[in-house]
């Protein structure tokens, strides 16, 4: 018997071609919401940051060869911090203003990663690496702030652009958790109708957009204050063939007094005040506080768009509901009282339909001892006692729900309020530090211009031939050579040319594209010399 | 030499430490054995000289040994390393600003660190740079 082999055969089954759709994936994350407020205003955060990255490197570009010198025996708790940052033996014998700015970007990192890290977290930035880089820092801080020279107060500058461009950064991390600025995926459900689910458009409310704008004006006029301050020449450089003509107007001994008066002055006021204003709290406490007061402002903003605001309409209604309880409460008393009036009327025994229940029964009762409806009665009671409890549910919840939104109001104000302070303080710190500087850079034009006049005179003094040497032009000459020879002590390059002092501005990179109008927004127009005095109150 | 500003330094002056520093994050818990250890680390110069143990042993060891004829040479073959305390005196190390500590204090950067974090990686991720380290 032979058997046949078992055959299968598999026929798979019709199907419809379905090609994968092209730029399927591109679709699922293009971004909508780019006309938002709050992209608008990231973007804006966006030009700050660079702006600030900018004017970080016209810093350290002014800043080259500067240092501090550290002494391990004068100062070991320094020495001992440097040696905990860097991992080594032995610390290094300067710290560079190079060196200066990387300690800051730790210092940053460190207060970025404790805002990062959350509440109850098991880890921690570890304490000895910040406390020694913050020493090492704040060191370099005073023996800059210690000599009171313009130049020197330069780097001190670093901290708040840094400071700035943590507080940005944070501001537009909270600008990213609106709906309207996510990328979505393009639902084609959503096209040309109105989203009824106001969570996924959510956008920034306009009084906040508003203060964040103001917020940022305000910082590009900083801004333009200090390129202007530290690329351009200075105010009193800017004139100098008439300073030094008055100077050559003085006695020699006039112009010494001068010149230990501005010193003085240094000394006595500019110092302090500015060690004042570093060492205080705007520092690096603030950076934190005003990065932390942005995001509980935002989320404010969220909460009374998304639920303190719909609330409001949906107390509206329930006051509605409220007077239709009442009303039909009130429509329950009077047919109740109607329907009383009315069993009077058909009682057999009196009322002005006497008699008449006896030939027709309505239902109604028939004598005078018969209960009338009331609103006590059995069922209008119930419809009654119903009606009354939901007014009352409704009373409480309608004033539960008006305690709750005007609590809600009043934390959205404080915190506000709270945000505005702390804004206006940063940017008031900043305005102080920049007039400061702007009055240093001033004096120490007058100091330098000052020696080298004084210079000049007592070298001519004693001349055999004064005549030969002493007319304006020549003098001005010399002095303009002396300027060149050691600089003006500001940054500024001078050089003579023709018997007249030119000044030129220090060596910075050029702006990029991007920062430019930022300074323009802030008032710096490089095409119009403008007066340090107009832009933003400085020295105003 | 005097902390002094100075204005003119050679540009490659301090060139080895102009680079970036990461941020070591580490675990809260191993916070406070770490500062058991270096309080210890501290005191290890003072204990390879001064350790009491160590002076009584060799105090009572002498009079124990000096007793009977037979313990004197013994003893005497370790009487000279008593003093050099070697086990603890392989952990120390001289620091210019600490003095004679432990060698536990060469690990204050980054001790038992979880992670590290640099600037650029905030500047390029932002917080989320953080997070996507932490440990789940």
């Amino acid at each position: 018997m032979a058997f046949k082999f078992w055959k299968f055969q598999y026929t798979p089954p019709k199907t419809l071609a379905t090609p994968v759709p092209e730029g399927a994936a591109a679709s699922a994350s293009v971004p909508t919401g780019t006309d938002s407020q709050a992209v608008h205003l990231m973007g804006r955060l966006d030009a700050m940051i660079a702006t600030s990255a900018y004017l970080q490197q016209v810093m350290l570009a002014r800043s080259k060869g500067l240092g501090v010198a550290v002494d391990p025996a004068a100062d070991p708790d320094v020495a001992r911090a440097l040696e905990t940052v860097y991992g080594v033996d032995e610390a290094p014998k300067f710290v560079t203003v190079a060196m200066y700015n990387h300690l800051l970007d730790a210092e940053m990192t460190a207060l970025q990663i404790e805002m990062a890290l959350p509440t109850n977290s098991p880890y921690e930035v570890n304490s000895f690496q910040s406390a020694a880089a913050s020493a090492v820092t704040a060191f370099v801080e005073n023996k800059l702030m210690e000599t009171g020279e313009f130049q020197h107060q330069i780097p001190l500058l670093l901290r708040d652009l840094k400071g700035d461009t943590v507080i940005f950064a944070s501001t537009k991390e909270e600008l990213a958790k609106y709906p309207a600025a996510r990328p979505r995926p393009v639902d084609p459900l959503d096209a040309g109708n109105d989203q009824p689910i106001k969570a996924r458009t959510l956008d920034i409310s306009q009084p906040l957009a508003n203060a964040l704008e103001g917020y940022l004006d305000g910082f590009a006029g900083t801004y333009a204050s200090m390129y202007q301050l530290a690329a351009d020449v200075g105010q009193v450089e800017a004139g100098i063939e008439d300073v030094v003509g008055t100077y050559f107007l003085q006695p020699v001994e006039d112009i010494i007094r001068v010149v230990s008066l501005l010193q003085a002055m240094k000394g006595l006021v500019h110092i302090p005040r500015l060690k004042t204003i570093k060492n205080g709290l705007t520092g690096l406490v603030f950076v934190r506080l005003q990065a932390e007061a942005t995001g509980a402002r935002c989320f404010y903003d969220r909460f009374t768009s998304l639920a303190t605001s719909p609330l409001k309409s949906m107390a509206g209604s329930l006051g509605n509901m409220l007077g239709v309880a009442q009303s039909a409460l009130g429509e329950t008393a009077r047919l109740t009282q109607s329907l009383g009036g009315l069993k009077d009327g058909f009682s057999h025994t009196e009322g002005t339909l006497k008699g008449m229940s006896y030939a027709y029964d309505c239902g109604l009762p028939h004598n005078a001892n018969a209960k009338k409806p009331t609103a006590a009665g059995p069922g209008n009671g119930k419809v009654m006692n119903a009606l009354g409890q939901a007014s009352q549910a409704l009373t409480s919840l309608a004033t539960h729900l008006k305690w709750g939104m005007d609590s809600m109001d009043a934390k959205t104000r404080l915190v506000d309020e709270a945000f505005n302070k702390i804004a206006t303080a940063r940017l008031g710190s900043h305005a102080d530090q920049l007039d400061l500087m702007c009055s240093t850079q001033a004096l120490d034009s007058l100091l330098n211009l000052g020696r080298a006049v004084i210079s000049v005179q007592q070298k001519y003094a004693g001349s055999a031939s004064p005549s030969a040497t002493s007319t304006p032009s020549k003098q001005l000459e010399e002095v303009g050579r002396i300027l060149a020879s050691n600089g003006g002590g500001t940054g500024t390059q001078f050089a003579t040319q023709d018997g007249q002092i030119q000044a030129t501005s220090p060596d910075v990179p050029p702006v990029p594209a991007d920062v430019e109008p930022v300074l323009r927004l802030g008032g710096l127009d490089r095409t119009v010399p403008v007066d340090l005095r107009d832009i933003n109150g400085v020295l105003a | 030499m005097a902390s002094d500003v100075q204005d003119q330094l050679a540009s490659d002056e301090g060139q080895s430490f102009d680079r970036p520093i990461n941020v070591s994050v580490i675990e809260k818990l191993k916070k406070f054995p770490f500062m058991q250890e270096l309080g210890f680390n501290g005191q290890l110069s003072f204990a390879r000289d001064t350790f009491h143990g160590l002076g009584d042993f060799n105090r009572q060891m002498t009079i124990y040994s000096g007793t009977i004829y037979v313990l004197m040479a013994p003893f005497a073959a370790i009487r000279a390393l008593i003093p050099f305390n070697a086990e603890v005196t392989k952990n120390l190390f001289i620091s210019r600003t600490l003095g004679l500590v432990g060698n536990a204090f060469r690990k204050l950067v980054g001790f038992d660190q979880v992670f590290t974090v640099s600037p650029d990686e905030l500047k390029t991720g932002g917080s989320a740079a953080i997070t996507n380290k932490l440990p789940v």
